[in-house]
């Protein structure tokens, strides 16, 4: 597995191509960093609406203002946290104005493990483990296994990781599902 | 919050922690999926963007679930614009017949990792072959006009 680059490295990479004048590459950071977005915005409890409008609009942003990113390797923290902060701007409004279903969000965060969705007894144990820990907690980590390996350095930061001074560390959230994991019996991963 | 005490938290990440967020992510995956469309959708708002782009409306035709092995005609119009095309596909391979209002104009066709480029004839007729199948839009230059571009079809 270790061919694979960090996805810091190759959104930097498609992004330096892309400003270079390479089109087809924006295509290819599109690909490779909508799913990192996807949960980035759910985990704020965004409606699929929401999350989708937030996202369009953090890249279009980017696109416009591609030349302001000084650092091609920031452009993983650029567009998620473009994409929390539109979320929230437009949960805000939602709030404000009457919108159907506002304030009560989808229930991605309620799903049981009997949902039909969760296949394997795996995916069972690690879910009720998830769900016990705090909503912050899930948010955090449901993002970060996106961000996926084999480094977090360029993006841990952001994502509320905790970043030591030889690199990420653990962190609360993680370590604490890995002790729940560990000393449970049906879990064999 | 707290500053509880978690065995461990101070730790480097190790295999064991990369095979518990590779579980989570796929346990994410299966809840709450990226929608199907939501890169397409993406794509095509970006071009549009790049582009400073007019959208063709679809006038005729369908631009979903098209299997057969030649399509019925689809026609895109934008203002005094009309891209008239046909598919004609094998098995990952399509030809593409069309006719546009406006001879001599450049036709691209935007396929998926792709683009096919062709200028109309006299007639504002052209041929594309070997696109790939999948989704594809095109793009219609014309000197002295924004460009336009069409949502995007599947053949």
């Amino acid at each position: 597995m270790n061919a694979i680059a960090p996805l810091g490295v190759q959104a930097a990479a498609a992004f330096s191509d892309y400003r270079a004048g390479d089109r087809e590459r924006l295509r290819d950071l599109v690909a490779l960093l909508t799913p990192l977005l996807w949960h980035t915005a759910r985990s704020q409890r965004a409606p699929q609406q929401v999350a989708e409008d937030a996202i369009q609009t953090a890249w279009l942003r980017l696109v416009d203002g591609a030349d302001t990113i000084t650092d091609p390797r920031g452009v993983v923290s650029w567009l998620v946290i473009t994409v929390k902060r539109e979320t929230w701007r437009l949960l805000r409004l939602a709030g404000r104005e009457t919108v159907p279903d506002a304030g009560v969000p989808e229930a991605v965060d309620l799903t049981t493990p009997e949902d039909e969705a969760i296949q394997t007894d795996q995916q069972r144990v690690l879910w009720r483990h998830v769900s016990e820990l705090s909503e912050r907690c899930r948010a955090l980590l449901r993002v970060i296994a996106f961000a996926a390996t084999p480094d977090y350095a360029g993006v841990a930061d952001t994502l509320g990781m905790p970043v030591g001074s030889i690199g990420p560390t653990r962190g609360r959230c993680l370590a604490k599902l890995r002790t729940a994991l560990l000393s449970d019996p049906s879990w064999e991963a | 919050m707290a500053d509880e005490l978690i065995p461990g938290a101070d730790e480097l990440l190790d295999a064991t922690d990369e095979r518990i967020l590779t579980h989570l992510a796929t346990l994410y995956t299966r809840i709450d999926p990226v929608p199907a469309d939501l890169l397409e959708r993406i794509d095509f708002r970006l071009a549009v963007a790049e582009l400073e782009a007019d959208i063709a409306e679809l006038t005729r035709g369908e631009l979903v679930g098209v299997r057969g092995e030649e399509t019925d005609s689809v026609t895109f119009t934008s203002g005094s614009l009309s891209l008239m095309v046909t598919t004609v596909v094998s098995a990952h391979r399509a030809r593409i017949d069309g006719w546009v209002t406006s001879p001599g104009a450049e036709v691209d066709a935007v396929a998926e990792g792709v683009t096919r480029s062709v200028v109309a004839d006299d007639d504002g007729r052209f041929s594309l072959d070997d696109v790939p199948r999948g989704h594809v839009h095109f793009v219609v230059r014309r000197d002295g006009y924004r460009p336009v571009i069409t949502p995007s079809m599947e053949i």
